[in-house]
């Protein structure tokens, strides 16, 4: 049993689908090999909301401190403001709160584990984003510094044959889904948006609708393939 | 005892219990997933509410999205898109229905015979086939897509590129063409307003050009279910099946349980005897006899119950020769219009025999980001993970991200994407096991998806960087001011082969009925079951033509029945009768 009366089977399992449930599993053995278990205990959950917003910013930058810190702010919003942070914790770890301290021997919820690489790698491309206005070592990067610890991450050759390759290639992938979704702004109750998605703005998408008049009629006139006999039908 | 208990009610099963139940056997139907009873009430037009694979409706879990998704591992960059629930991953597809290239089947003897996997060919001729083709085709039905502006931009670009147009329904050279589609092609207000008001059935018939196939398909509104536009199982066979009664005489109509994870196929003396599954909602396990037993739940799920029985594996062939198409995805930015959100998913495509083929694409903003952003080649500008891949005609190879990516996507409707279809070969290292990693979930040990991209056979890395260079070179042709090569690792959505038929019985699982070699009463029926990957063209088409002859196998060889598809007449999955019985159950 862990801390918070979560077994290390109820980590897992809350992996979810992403596949996290085997990062989660391989992750304490992984970061030993390393040094790093040590540090990673030491993540706090507000470093992770920190981390992971340096990299929302990263995929999709706006007009936000994270966008600023990293060099590329632009004048109109983007994944922070999107709300996309939450959301992203809440599916890394699949219902599971961040709640590194005290979770105990031998493993981590998803969030947790993905800051901490993060972090570590952050250390590795430039020794001073230890120290800065951040708690996040990796939210303190450039943008180019950011992609250097993405390269890491991708690269190690640590995690060959492993669920970190799985987790190091979604990434990116699924922060960009949910930044560009209207997950940021659901109503839970009514399933439906609060408010106009950051993402659809940006993409000047028209939303949900039943249909479009978009019919351009059959190309060259082609109505039917030819078959090369008719059924008896 | 049943006759027959169909594991799986994703784009194979329904169609071989439809079959039978048609004859009247008695048939069970138990899918894992949700039972979609009401698409207009539970499904959305949201790309999160519907995709997110944690706790999307399509995902592929329990009905309860409060409960976790179900387990596997991935030991590489990928990602497994399975979709749960009755329809399976039909709920997602955009009905594309090419039938296979003619070239992936024995005996063929074009001259570029050798530009295929000869050693997993299909058992069979084509020719051989094509009543079965004819037979789902007309069931379905399938029809020649209509052009929303993305598959007018991509038609013209084709065009310009010197391929001729294709107008039957085989492959036989380089060409383009409108895709041949589960769709019911617009009629009425359909396609030509966007007033939600005039979009109901019976004013509007047929697509509606929304956008969005991959959230589920509940066009036109008000339609009865079985008049859906799309025609995934959950529209066409599953409501035939259990209306057999009604519209066949003679014909028995089917019983499908959801929620219903089968977690032991059970044997006696070589041979099926039955299934025990388990209700995902309360846990209670339930064990059920049959004469056969038909495994439907998909390449992944297949060689996992397998192995989870503890069924003989003589050859070690269960689970391996994944092949998944080997894609790639092209971006081309536009300086006008495609309206890529909008309209049925794919509605045009190329096809290039002996290499796969190309087809366009429409995303709404959240998929078209994940689209731009998950590659096995690094960062555009940035580095490249030592992919080892080239530009191919492209002006950047590898994910977007940051500014670049929030460039590319100001406009979604001025994209349009290009979908990269190799013709990948079989291979025994691309396989499914059981994790050692994960502990058991509640449905038994896990599976473990291993595919090796790197690795992939010469052949397959070949096709794959042809057909990107044609792909960039559509784009071009499109009038593309900025192409961008993804570089896409495995994303494992058209799936093959991993239970595959085959005539050589040292790399095959089931013999030419697709019933197993190893166990008796045995069959397969889904895509698992197809021996490769079909020379590029979709798979659904053809594993539904497949589980229609699979029905005759079962029919015949268990049943004293005749085969019926030379001699007979098929009924269409619209027509009145099918209709009127299924308003008639509220299904």
């Amino acid at each position: 049993m862990l801390g918070r009366g979560l077994t290390r089977r109820d980590l897992i399992e809350r992996g979810g689908t992403l596949g996290l449930a085997a990062f989660v599993a391989q992750l304490p053995g992984v970061l030993e090999a390393k040094g790093w278990l040590e540090d990673a205990y030491a993540q706090s959950g507000d470093v992770v909301v920190e981390t992971l917003s340096g990299l929302v910013a990263f995929i999709l930058p706006g007009d936000d401190p994270y966008s600023e810190a990293q060099g590329t702010k632009t004048d109109e919003p983007g994944g922070i403001a999107a709300g996309t942070v939450p959301v992203f914790i809440r599916n890394l770890d699949a219902f599971v709160p961040v709640a590194i301290p005290g979770v105990g021997t031998g493993t981590l919820p998803a969030s947790g584990g993905v800051a901490m690489l993060l972090n570590r790698y952050a250390l590795e491309v430039n020794p001073a984003s230890g120290e800065g206005d951040s708690i996040s070592p990796f939210a303190r990067l450039s943008f180019d510094d950011k992609a250097k610890v993405m390269q890491l991450l991708e690269a190690d050759p640590l995690w060959d044959d492993t669920e970190f390759k799985f987790v190091s290639g979604i990434l990116p992938g699924f922060v960009g889904f949910l930044a560009w979704s209207e997950a940021g702004v659901i109503d839970a109750d009514t399933r439906e948006p609060k408010s106009r998605p950051v993402g659809w703005k940006l993409a000047k998408f028209d939303g949900p609708a039943e249909g479009h008049p978009e019919f351009r009629g059959y190309y060259r006139g082609h109505r039917s393939a030819r078959k090369r006999r008719r059924h008896r039908a | 005892m049943r006759d027959v208990i169909v594991i799986g009610a994703g784009g194979g099963g329904p169609v071989i219990a439809k079959e039978l139940a048609e004859r009247g056997l008695d048939v069970l139907i138990l899918e894992a997933g949700a039972r979609n009873a009401k698409p207009e009430e539970e499904w959305r037009h949201l790309e999160n509410d519907a995709n997110n694979p944690v706790d999307g409706y399509f995902r592929f879990g329990p009905s309860d999205r409060s409960k976790p998704a179900w387990l596997r591992e991935l030991p590489q960059n990928s990602f497994l898109w399975q979709v749960s629930g009755v329809g399976g991953t039909t709920l997602h597809y955009y009905g594309n229905n090419p039938r296979a290239a003619p070239g992936v089947f024995r005996g063929y003897k074009g001259d570029d015979k050798a530009a295929y996997d000869r050693e997993h060919e299909f058992p069979f001729s084509y020719r051989s086939f094509i009543p079965y083709y004819e037979w789902v085709e007309h069931t379905l039905p399938v029809q020649t897509a209509a052009m929303g502006t993305k598959e007018e931009v991509f038609l013209e670009a084709a065009a310009k590129m010197g391929l001729p147009l294709q107008r039957g329904k085989d492959i036989t050279r380089n060409a383009h063409r409108p895709q041949e589609n589960a769709i019911l092609q617009p009629r009425g207000n359909a396609g030509r307003t966007g007033d939600p008001d005039k979009l109901t059935y019976p004013d509007a018939r047929g697509c509606t050009f929304c956008g969005f196939c991959f959230q589920g398909c509940y066009e036109p509104r008000g339609a009865p279910r079985n008049l859906s536009a799309k025609r995934s199982t959950d529209t066409s066979y599953v409501p035939m099946a259990l209306t057999a009664d009604k519209w066949r005489r003679g014909g028995k109509a089917a019983t499908l349980v959801a929620d219903a994870f089968v977690i032991r196929v059970d044997t006696a003396d070589g041979e099926a005897r039955g299934v025990t599954w388990r209700d995902t909602n309360t846990g209670e396990e339930t064990s059920e006899e049959a004469k056969v037993v038909v495994m439907a739940g998909g390449c992944t799920e297949n060689p996992r119950l397998w192995l989870n029985s503890g069924l003989p594996n003589p050859n070690d062939w269960v689970g391996r020769g994944y092949t998944d198409h080997h894609f790639d995805w092209l971006i081309g930015e536009l300086p006008r219009y495609t309206g890529s959100s909008k309209g049925p998913g794919s509605g045009a495509r190329c096809d290039f025999p002996g290499r796969g083929g190309l087809e366009n694409v429409g995303l709404p903003p959240a998929l078209q980001a994940f689209s731009a952003t998950f590659s096995d080649a690094g960062i555009a500008g940035h580095y490249d993970n030592n992919v080892g891949l080239k530009k191919a005609g492209a002006d950047t190879l590898g994910r977007l991200v940051g500014p670049d990516l929030r460039r590319a996507l100001r406009n979604v409707d001025r994209l349009l994407n290009v979908l990269v279809i190799t013709d990948d070969d079989v291979e025994a290292q691309n396989r499914v096991t059981l994790s050692s990693i994960l502990p058991a979930d509640e449905n038994g040990p896990v599976p473990r998806v291993e595919f090796h991209q790197r690795a992939r056979s010469r052949r397959t890395r070949r096709n794959r960087e042809y057909l990107a260079k044609k792909a960039a070179k559509l784009l071009k042709a499109a009038g593309a001011r900025e192409i961008h090569r993804v570089a896409w690792p495995p994303l494992i959505l058209h799936v093959h082969s991993t239970m595959r038929m085959g005539h050589d019985e040292a790399n095959s699982v089931l013999d030419r009925g697709c019933e197993s070699r190893a166990v008796k009463r045995l069959f397969v029926a889904d895509n698992s079951a197809l021996p490769n990957s079909l020379g590029g063209p979709n798979p659904t088409l053809t594993t539904q033509a497949l589980a229609t002859r699979t029905a005759e196998k079962v029919f015949k060889r268990y049943f004293d029945g005749d085969p019926w598809v030379k001699t007979d007449t098929p009924v269409v999955s619209t027509e009145r009768k099918v209709t009127k019985a299924v308003r008639a159950l509220d299904l």
